[in-house]
């Protein structure tokens, strides 16, 4: 039984179906060791641009994320321009940086804060014990606040010491825990002879 | 005799680093020599043929990955072929200025008498110089009929045409070519 296409050349073209028969041979011939050596010429070239190994879908599974951030960085910089433009940006960025670092940092002014007098009062009243005898001293040189204080510390039942009897009613009050003999020792350790002569004058 | 290799077992190969040159290897082994006598009634001169069907290997080689499985791979093969080989020859037709004075079946024959690679006789230069006379494409299909022997369905993968165009371009071209022997003009 002839095969499909003899048949059918021979209803086409008898002519070219006899040429057939009689043409066995391949006229086209190869250069000695042509296919010998047609595989590594292909390889070499085809290795040359590329670098990775790609696989069939069917085959393959999922790329790792080593390989696609590998993917993503062959084709990002595969063009020139991709790179001159990250080079850009990141000059840009370390340039800000550097300006921002020159720049005088602005210093914070510290707002005068409104505070009442008596919230003054109640301050000082619950932190006594924080406050250094100088500082008292100081505040006891203006006679304004002499007066306040003690108005402040005359609705205290407080004992007064006859020697430093404004200074002890503050210093006995019940909140700093001091006995009047301690305050008055205190006292004459740590008082010098301005402190007592300005004491004196008030 | 040559080994023959299944499809599965080549791009079983093709699918890891470890054997994917090796799958290749067996690729080009078993498809290089049919690929190479394609593309060569083609283009015609050793040459040329050489060009083509290394770029349509490195072409392969880079894109075995959209090889879905849906032919067979000798089918996918033959179609990457048959288009570089059409797009050479588009290629050289643009460049060549001489084509109007020197047609295409007179420089087939002159260079085919100059071939130190066709040992074919009177006959066979002028049976290619009237193959030479086809259309790119209706030749590709004259060529896989007469001498692969390629049955229509696998041919009309190969060339995306259909199989009715296909025997009607065969049936043409056949014609020419007779024609051409008994020295008959034929449109």
């Amino acid at each position: 039984m002839k095969r499909e296409f003899e048949k059918e050349l021979e209803e086409l073209s008898p002519f070219l179906a006899d040429l057939k028969k009689q043409q066995k041979d391949e006229p086209f011939k190869t250069p000695r060791l042509y296919f010998d050596n047609l595989a590594d010429s292909v390889i070499k070239k085809a290795k040359v641009e590329t670098k990775t190994v790609t696989v069939p879908p069917q085959y393959n599974s999922r790329p790792s994320m080593a390989n696609r951030i590998s993917d993503w960085l062959s084709t990002t910089f595969k063009h020139k321009w991709a790179l001159s433009a990250l080079a850009f940006a990141l000059v840009m960025v370390v340039g800000w940086y550097a300006v921002q670092q020159q720049k005088p940092t602005p210093i914070a002014v510290e707002q005068p804060v409104a505070v009442t007098h008596e919230e003054a009062q109640n301050y000082i009243k619950e932190n006594i014990e924080d406050f250094k005898e100088e500082e008292i001293v100081t505040a006891f040189e203006e006679p304004k606040e002499v007066e306040k204080v003690e108005k402040l510390v005359d609705s205290e039942t407080t004992h007064v010491s006859p020697s430093v009897p404004k200074l002890e009613k503050v210093l006995t009050h019940p909140q700093s825990g001091l006995t009047e003999a301690e305050i008055e020792q205190y006292l004459l350790e740590n008082l010098d002879e301005r402190d007592i002569y300005a004491l004196g004058n008030i | 005799m040559k080994e023959q290799f299944s499809d599965e077992y080549i791009m079983e190969l093709l699918s890891t680093d470890a054997t994917h040159e090796r799958g290749f290897r067996l690729l080009m082994q078993t498809f290089q020599e049919p690929l190479y006598r394609h593309v060569r009634r083609m283009v015609f001169d050793h040459d040329d043929a050489n060009d083509v069907i290394q770029n349509t290997f490195i072409k392969v080689f880079r894109n075995i990955e959209r090889f879905e499985g849906k032919s067979k791979l000798f089918t996918w093969l033959y179609r990457i072929a048959t288009n570089e080989a059409i797009t050479f020859l588009n290629s050289r037709n643009r460049k060549e200025t001489d084509t109007i004075d020197d047609p295409d079946n007179a420089r087939v024959a002159n260079q085919l008498k100059a071939d130190t690679f066709f040992d074919g006789d009177y006959i066979q230069l002028k049976l290619q110089q009237a193959i030479a006379l086809l259309p790119d494409k209706q030749r590709a299909v004259f060529n896989l009929r007469y001498y692969d022997e390629m049955p229509y369905e696998e041919m009309s993968v190969v060339l995306d045409t259909s199989v009715g165009a296909l025997k009607a371009s065969y049936h043409h071209a056949a014609k020419k070519v007779e024609a051409f022997f008994k020295g008959i003009e034929i449109d």
